[in-house]
């Protein structure tokens, strides 16, 4: 698969401990790449800089090959992007601007465009300041996404969406995806990275943390359940039983272990011979799995340190 | 390098403001035109013009008058005491012993002496009878232009051509061919009239006779400058002129003559110093259209909006667009800085070119339907080339503005560096214009000009184009030069900065 976006060592120093240091990354055609970080860790620069805004201290950018500053208006044919900022033209209405960037970008045929608006129940006709955000986001997804882009790249699009919207917002940029769309998108919310993503880039003070494959997190061998009995032999005797536990809540009777993925029917047949009070799977996810990454790193620096 | 969708956003855009300025700068250019073509704005001005044009004719008919009169006076004095020796002498020699003496003296011509002979001899003959040289040369003169007649009226007629004769050579030393004939008229009329006066005195008569002679004459000479004066208004101050005159001569009877009429005639406005004098000379040559329309307008009131105008837009098409981030749209399609810079350029550009052409078709009208009148000073050419001096001084500060706009990522700064100082230059140039050298030095503060250095708005030269000098085209060609420079720094700026969007 060919690489898409590739940044490789990019750095662009703010001063004071800001901007980018050395990030490396590369996403390749129809992959769907989420960056996620905290609010100033660095996602909005490295957007900046796939767009060809900002140009770095060192490294490389490239997108299709192409060299993000020198060549930003050639890479610009191939990307529809969203900023983070939504602040339009000073123009009169929703249609005027749709217009007016059809026009920059050479697009012709609106029919595309007339589609989207129909499905995110858009009036682009409506004065363009006095658009609510939900509105603004819904029209600057249209701009980016009517003239069929292959590259989508979307700056924390979600922000300040109620949930309905999030959803249906969210629908789009996957069903996108689905056509063979290669989409980079920031967030700082995990769940919505990990349940649309292939890859997923943990940014933190201007560093790549780790980049995830999602299937990792999706596809762990192992699973958790956590259980509670009504009796409290039942749960001396499960304590018995041989299971892996990872957390015992005595006082509740509770405890939470976890086993192979293939195992589990034969915990289930064990467990009809206990009083069991409930049993819930306890899933894995991208938060928990960055949470033990930064906290052994964070160990592990300690030790660096004594 | 050009994108027509951008140019049609960003006139969209600034529509509005762009229609408010110029309506509102062609109006006011209009109405300055025409209120100050119109009006007796300059009323103060036209009394000052004309009470030292008052003061001058009246001074010169003073002068006229006194130094009429003291001719007249003079020449009937002479006259006077010529008739009197003359009819003595006649007396004396009795009127046979004049023709014994001027058939001698018609003899020794004959005999082929010369006339220098013939009265020497004479005088010789006669001497026991106490006939001088003198005395021969008075009956001799008189025999050559009279002959025999001893009437009193030849003898009246003899000496008074005599004495203009003698005016008419002492005038003609003194002043030219013209004034001295004429002198010589008056005087022969004067003495000939003087002659059947039997009730006034020699002053009385000489003071009336100027008067009405001045009364009749000068109205006449004054209508052909344009000035309308009546014969009794002359009369009235010739005579009170020759009053003061010959009161001062009974006061001072030695006085130089000359001197004391300069004196007497000495207009208020020769009283005053020279620097005063010239400040006085400078309000009535004030050429207050040109200063209100050329200058007061197309330097500083009809920039004012423009100025806004540019500050406003030229911060709104690009560091407003990038500050707010709807910059990212247009660059988010294929269009490169390059072209998204040059556009706005060429928009702003444009805008307020089309403004001025406006503002030059305003001023066209407005100056055609004033007509030809004394009061507008400004030309169809010259209020084209004010308007493309007001142009090209727009192009260099949008220029700044521009600069300022592409430079700076946030709005604040770019209206900080472009606002601030293309308002700054616009106060400069009104503090400045105070003390401006076409201001008159009565109500110009010398030091103020310090502020016409201070500010690029002084190299539009408007009192060049309007007194048809050409110090106004290097003057011009700075402008265009500040404005390419900073055009030029913006497209590089912009093309090479980070954006922030």
């Amino acid at each position: 698969m060919k690489n898409i976006i590739e940044f490789s060592g990019v750095t662009k120093d703010y001063r004071h401990g800001r901007g980018i240091f050395d990030i490396s990354l590369s996403v390749s055609e129809g992959e769907m790449f989420g960056f996620v970080g905290t609010n100033g860790a660095g996602k909005t620069t490295t957007i900046r800089h796939i767009m060809g805004f900002l140009k770095q201290d060192s490294g490389t950018v490239t997108v299709k090959g192409m060299d993000a500053w020198n060549q930003a208006s050639s890479i610009k044919k191939f990307i529809g992007y969203v900023p983070g900022e939504i602040a339009f033209p000073d123009l009169a209405s929703g249609t005027e601007f749709l217009k007016s960037q059809a026009e920059l970008s050479g697009l012709k045929d609106m029919s595309r465009a007339n589609r989207l608006i129909e499905r995110l129940q858009l009036d682009p006709s409506a004065n363009l300041r006095r658009m609510s955000k939900g509105m603004k986001q819904k029209t600057a997804l249209v701009a980016a996404l009517m003239a069929d882009p292959e590259i989508i790249i979307l700056d924390e699009p979600t922000t300040g969406l109620d949930p309905l919207m999030r959803v249906a917002f969210m629908d789009i940029v996957r069903e996108e995806h689905m056509r063979g769309k290669t989409v980079f998108m920031s967030s700082h919310m995990f769940e919505e990275l990990q349940t649309t993503c292939d890859k997923v880039a943990l940014i933190d003070n201007g560093k790549i943390n780790e980049i995830v494959d999602m299937n990792i997190i999706t596809q762990r061998p192992d699973v958790q359940f956590k259980i509670e009995f009504n009796k409290k032999s039942d749960y001396r005797a499960f304590l018995n039983s041989g299971y892996t536990i990872i957390r015992d809540q005595p006082q509740y009777s509770q405890v939470t272990i976890t086993l192979p993925k293939k195992e589990t029917q034969k915990l289930f047949f064990s467990l009809s011979d206990y009083d069991v009070k409930f049993i819930s799977e306890i899933p894995y996810t991208l938060e928990k799995y960055f949470k033990e990454k930064l906290i052994n790193e964070r160990i592990k620096e300690q030790k660096y340190v004594q | 390098m050009f994108s027509k969708p951008l140019f049609k956003q960003s006139c969209k855009a600034n529509f509005l403001t762009w229609i408010l300025v110029t309506f509102a700068t062609c109006f006011m250019l209009a109405v300055v035109i025409v209120v100050i073509g119109l009006s007796g704005a300059s009323y103060i001005k036209d009394s000052m013009v004309e009470v030292f044009q008052d003061d001058a004719v009246y001074a010169e008919v003073d002068k006229n008058a006194m130094t009429y009169y003291y001719i007249t006076e003079t020449s009937l004095k002479t006259y006077d005491q010529a008739k009197a020796n003359f009819d003595l002498l006649i007396d004396t020699v009795t009127e046979p012993g004049y023709k014994i003496l001027t058939n001698s003296y018609q003899k020794l011509i004959d005999e082929g002496k010369t006339d220098d002979e013939a009265r020497n001899n004479l005088a010789d003959q006669y001497s026991i009878l106490g006939l001088t040289r003198e005395y021969v040369d008075v009956i001799i003169d008189y025999y050559l232009v009279c002959g025999d007649d001893l009437s009193d009226e030849k003898v009246s007629e003899y000496l008074m051509n005599r004495v203009s004769d003698g005016v008419y050579e002492e005038l003609i030393e003194k002043y030219d061919k013209e004034t001295a004939d004429f002198a010589r008229t008056v005087m022969t009329d004067a003495i000939s009239k003087y002659f059947e006066e039997t009730e006034l005195s020699r002053e009385e008569f000489a003071s009336e006779y100027i008067t009405v002679m001045l009364g009749k004459q000068l109205p006449d000479v004054l209508a052909q400058e344009g000035l309308e004066y009546t014969a009794s208004e002359i009369e009235d101050e010739a005579r009170t002129a020759i009053k003061d005159f010959r009161g001062r001569l009974l006061i001072e009877p030695d006085a130089e003559i000359d001197k004391l009429i300069d004196d007497l005639s000495l207009s208020i406005f020769n009283k005053f110093p020279e620097d005063v004098r010239k400040a006085l000379e400078e309000i009535q040559d004030l050429d207050i259209f040109g200063l209100i329309v050329g200058t007061v307008f197309f330097k500083m009131a009809g920039l004012l909006l423009p100025i806004v105008y540019t500050i406003t837009v030229a911060n709104n098409l690009i560091a407003g667009q990038v500050d707010s981030g709807s910059m990212a749209y247009v660059l988010s399609t294929p269009t490169k800085r390059t072209t998204v810079i040059f556009t706005q350029m060429c928009y702003l550009i444009t805008s307020l070119f089309v403004m001025f052409a406006l503002s030059s078709v305003t001023g066209i009208i407005s100056l055609a339907a004033l007509g030809a009148r004394s009061a507008v000073t400004i030309s169809i050419p010259e209020m084209l080339l004010l308007n493309a001096g007001a142009f090209i001084t727009m192009c260099a500060i949008s220029g700044i503005c521009f600069l300022a706009s592409a430079w700076f990522n946030r709005s604040k700064q770019s209206m900080t560096w472009g606002g601030g100082l293309s308002m700054f230059f616009l106060v400069t140039v009104i503090l400045g214009l105070f003390g401006s050298s076409f201001i008159p030095a009565a109500i110009r503060i010398d030091s103020m000009n310090f502020f016409n250095y201070v500010t690029i708005i002084s190299l539009f030269d408007s009192v060049s184009i309007m007194n048809g000098t050409l110090a106004y085209l290097w003057k011009f060609a700075i402008l265009l030069g500040v404005s390419i420079v900073c055009y030029i720094v913006s497209v590089i700026r912009f093309k090479k900065k980070d954006l922030p969007l």
